[in-house]
């Protein structure tokens, strides 16, 4: 069964406390575990003119708890006032099953607002439980979300193979106003559906290095602990520059273009790929080097089959797609690819050479009249 | 610059730098000699530690140093920030020079901790003559938490836009807390605030009219026992820090002291801790004042009291027949809202015309105050009795004026109060009670009931 758990501010809280307490949690659930995720319950400070939707974590975990490993789905969200009148927040954990696991994935149950209470109502008590829904996250074709805040939807690809790479963790740092939930579950939706499960994830900064810290965390930037770091961090990312200044290429890179393709086992496209130069040459060595603990991320060695949607998605990019579904395809390809060679054209800056050239031949020009006109 | 000629002519060797016998880690409370204590990295390339994090600056014990005395990382970076040599926390490096006084600010939640604490500091910044004593940031980079909670408060004194302190969180915040990895565990360590204190920056010294006033200032002069003031000389020298820590309410609750987050475990060096008692969270003690009973909270303060002395007892391994005789600074919160019931007045402050506080009308509040909660709240003064031998009464308003309820944007956004009418009464005299010198001073007096 999976269990769930909420913490929030409240006069008399489950275990007596007040103040931020337990509010709620399935029956049965064990000390520890109860104890675990309050621990998981804080919400980082946001900057000053964010919104409630801003300052939401959403956030994919897995912490241990008395020996075993718990795999975790948070929604923290404000809440209103409290008893007191101040501030509150509302922590709502669901701890997942394997059973819950299939025919889900952690980015599609978060996405899924009727699944999180935003608002605790009357005294502590005791949930019932019961089982999650399957929700797998939207899949767009391509990423629109990607190609609309980077420019490119093949960035998802990149990222995805630095998070693969890192032995730490990153924090991805994306502009202001982003819909990070969606752009994480589009990167999710890169991977087949049970290794979804396997990349760690928050929408707010997490330290790195704890135990409930993740792979990627998808960060503002206007978070305020984002300036409390060095920005030449090599676990601080971002678009278009330092390891991910080379424009995304490969299998992975186009699927998320143009939204067909197989999924991409990771571990192969890592093994293939040539990023991270920088990582792997200058930090990754220090990293090791000092951090004795640190352990490369590895997907399982035996991979349960894909699912029938992942079939179903792969096929339509072979031979036996049918003809009026590769038409559409083909003109999304190049409604994309135009796009792309005029955005490429004005960034690269060649019009400002046809303009000095054009500057010089009319000023040419014009001596050359006032010379003749004076001889 | 020529060794033989750096050791002629470079200060540090002129006159040699005194330094603490044993420093103690404001993080984990561990004690170590200065020579322990780590150096951070400063080169970019040596990121990751296997205790600080993955993210943090390597720390590293220096077997190299250039000729001003910094430490050299494996880099050759110079370095002169410090860190535990356990937790691996960075920590000022003037806490192996001065003495440290640790100071525990106590409190049920809402009962106004960060706010006393904001306006506090905030008052002790400005208030150098008035008080006798002042206080700066050592390292503000480790004061940033406290930085925001005063600029909401106190930075645009001129501002009619409401504002508030967001509830101070039991986790996640990375202005309070930090995670390290010690031995393979994870432990969540608290963040305190540290301060360097000027003693002695008021006027000249004088005495009231009876005579038994005492100035701040006065102090340096008085002979002191020597015996239990290990703090007393540097103070007397002109610069000691103080190291206070602001926790959520949460963390002094029966049963909220846990391994993996050890969060009150200052309590067993605190030299004076500064309880925050909210008269207002007491139905009892709002029917005593007059105070309309529109559904305020009941929360059991005394248990939060029992709790800390509690563990105050655990953490120094004391017996449990022992008398504690850590100083007890009582504070009456959210005074503006029950003072004129109670009939005290909070206008004239207890300082004296020529700066330093005035003994004498602190005595004269404790007194006032004290019949109050015997009568209202008996097991909370029963509690009092039984933590600790020492203990004084001081009421407080962080604010001044009442929270005012606002409406902004469609949706109720909570008490908050204008900036413009915020005018803090008795905010600085808890800290200014609890200081090193302050608090084995008032011993000699007879203020401690």
């Amino acid at each position: 069964m999976n269990s769930e758990l909420i913490h929030t501010s409240l006069a008399r809280g489950l275990d007596g406390g007040s103040g931020y307490t337990v509010a709620g949690r399935t029956g049965g659930m064990p000390r520890a575990m109860s104890d675990t995720l309050s621990r998981l319950s804080g919400l980082p400070n946001a900057w000053s003119d964010a919104t409630i939707e801003e300052k939401i974590l959403c956030a994919f975990r897995e912490v241990e708890c008395a020996g075993q490993r718990l795999a975790v789905l948070s929604h923290i969200a404000p809440s209103g006032m409290d008893y007191t009148g101040r501030t509150n927040r509302l922590s709502h954990h669901r701890v997942v099953d394997t059973r819950a696991m299939h025919g889900s994935d952690p980015a599609g149950l978060l996405e899924d607002d009727s699944l999180w209470l935003r608002e605790w109502i009357g005294a502590a008590r005791e949930l019932s439980g019961g089982e999650l829904p399957a929700r797998l996250a939207r899949e767009d074709a391509p990423l629109h979300t990607w190609e609309r805040v980077f420019g490119d939807a093949g960035w998802a690809a990149s990222v995805l193979e630095v998070v693969m790479k890192s032995g730490i963790g990153v924090w991805l740092v994306v502009p202001a106003r982003s819909k990070k939930l969606r752009l994480c579950a589009e990167m999710m939706a890169l991977v087949p559906q049970e290794q979804r499960w396997q990349i760690t994830f928050a929408t707010r900064p997490i330290a790195l290095g704890s135990d409930a810290s993740v792979k990627i965390c998808f960060v503002d930037e206007r978070e305020p602990e984002l300036a409390a770091h060095n920005e030449t961090s090599a676990w601080i990312i971002r678009v278009g520059s330092g390891m991910l200044s080379r424009a995304p290429e490969g299998a992975l890179a186009q699927r998320a273009r143009l939204g067909h393709g197989e999924h991409v086992d990771v571990r192969v496209n890592i093994a293939a790929a040539s990023l991270l130069p920088e990582l792997s040459l200058a930090n990754q060595s220090h990293i090791q080097k000092n951090m004795g603990e640190v352990v490369d991320w590895k997907a399982p060695a035996t991979l349960k089959p894909p699912h029938e949607r992942d079939f179903h998605s792969a096929a339509l990019s072979r031979d036996d797609v049918a003809v009026g579904q590769q038409e559409k395809q083909n003109s999304q390809a190049a409604v994309i690819e135009v796009r792309r060679l005029v955005e490429k054209s004005t960034n690269s800056g060649v019009w400002k050479w046809f303009a000095a050239l054009f500057i010089i031949i009319g000023a040419l020009v014009w001596l050359a009249i006032g010379n003749g006109g004076a001889t | 610059m020529p060794v033989h000629s750096a050791l002629t002519t470079h200060p540090l060797f002129r006159e040699p730098r005194e330094l603490m016998e044993r420093v103690h880690c404001p993080s984990c409370r561990v004690g170590f000699a200065p020579s322990e204590v780590l150096f951070v990295a400063e080169d970019a390339r040596l990121v990751g530690d296997p205790v600080a994090g993955p993210t943090q600056q390597l720390r590293f014990l220096p077997t190299r140093f250039d000729v001003g005395g910094a430490a050299l990382d494996p880099e050759g970076a110079r370095c002169t920030r410090v860190a535990c040599p356990r937790c691996r926390i960075e920590f000022p490096r003037a806490m192996i020079e001065l003495h440290s006084a640790f100071i525990s600010v106590v409190g049920a939640p809402g009962s106004g901790k960060s706010h006393l604490l904001a306006a506090m500091t905030w008052g002790l910044r400005r208030e150098r003559a008035r008080a006798g004593a002042f206080v700066v940031d050592t390292d503000p980079k480790l004061n940033a938490r406290l930085h925001r909670d005063e600029n909401i408060l106190f930075g645009a004194p001129d501002s009619n836009e409401p504002v508030r302190l967001a509830k101070t969180e039991i986790a996640g915040d990375a202005l309070l807390y930090r995670t390290v990895r010690v031995k393979g565990k994870d432990e969540t360590l608290p963040l305190p605030l540290i301060f360097t204190l000027h003693v002695g920056a008021g006027g000249e010294p004088s005495e009231d009219a009876d005579g038994s006033s005492q100035r701040l200032s006065d102090l340096q002069t008085i002979e002191l026992p020597t015996n239990i003031l290990d703090i007393v000389e540097p103070a007397k020298r002109g610069a000691s820090l103080v190291v206070l820590y602001d926790n959520a309410g949460e963390h002094f609750l029966p049963g909220a002291d846990e391994s993996a987050q050890p969060v009150t475990r200052h309590l067993s060096q605190s030299r004076a801790i500064v309880f925050v008692f909210d008269p207002t969270q007491d139905a009892r003690f709002r029917a005593a004042v007059g105070m309309a009973d529109n559904g305020g909270a009941n929360i059991r303060q005394d248990l939060v009291l029992t709790e800390t002395f509690a563990r105050v007892r655990h953490h120094r391994s004391r017996h449990a027949a022992d008398t504690l005789d850590v100083p007890l600074i009582l504070v009456l919160s959210k005074a503006d809202a029950w003072s004129a019931g109670a009939k005290i007045d909070l206008i004239v402050e207890p300082y004296l015309a020529n700066g330093g506080l005035d003994f004498a009308a602190l005595k004269k509040m404790d007194r006032a105050l004290r019949p109050l909660l015997e009568g209202a709240c008996p097991e909370f003064m029963t509690a009092v009795r039984a933590a600790t031998s020492r203990v004084l009464i001081v009421p407080c308003s962080a604010l001044g004026p009442c929270a005012t309820s606002i409406v902004g944007a469609g949706v109720l956004q909570g008490a908050g109060v204008r900036p413009s009418e915020i005018c803090p009464q008795w905010a600085s005299v808890a800290l200014l009670i609890a200081l090193p010198l302050e608090v084995d001073a008032i011993e000699n007096a007879p203020l401690w009931t």
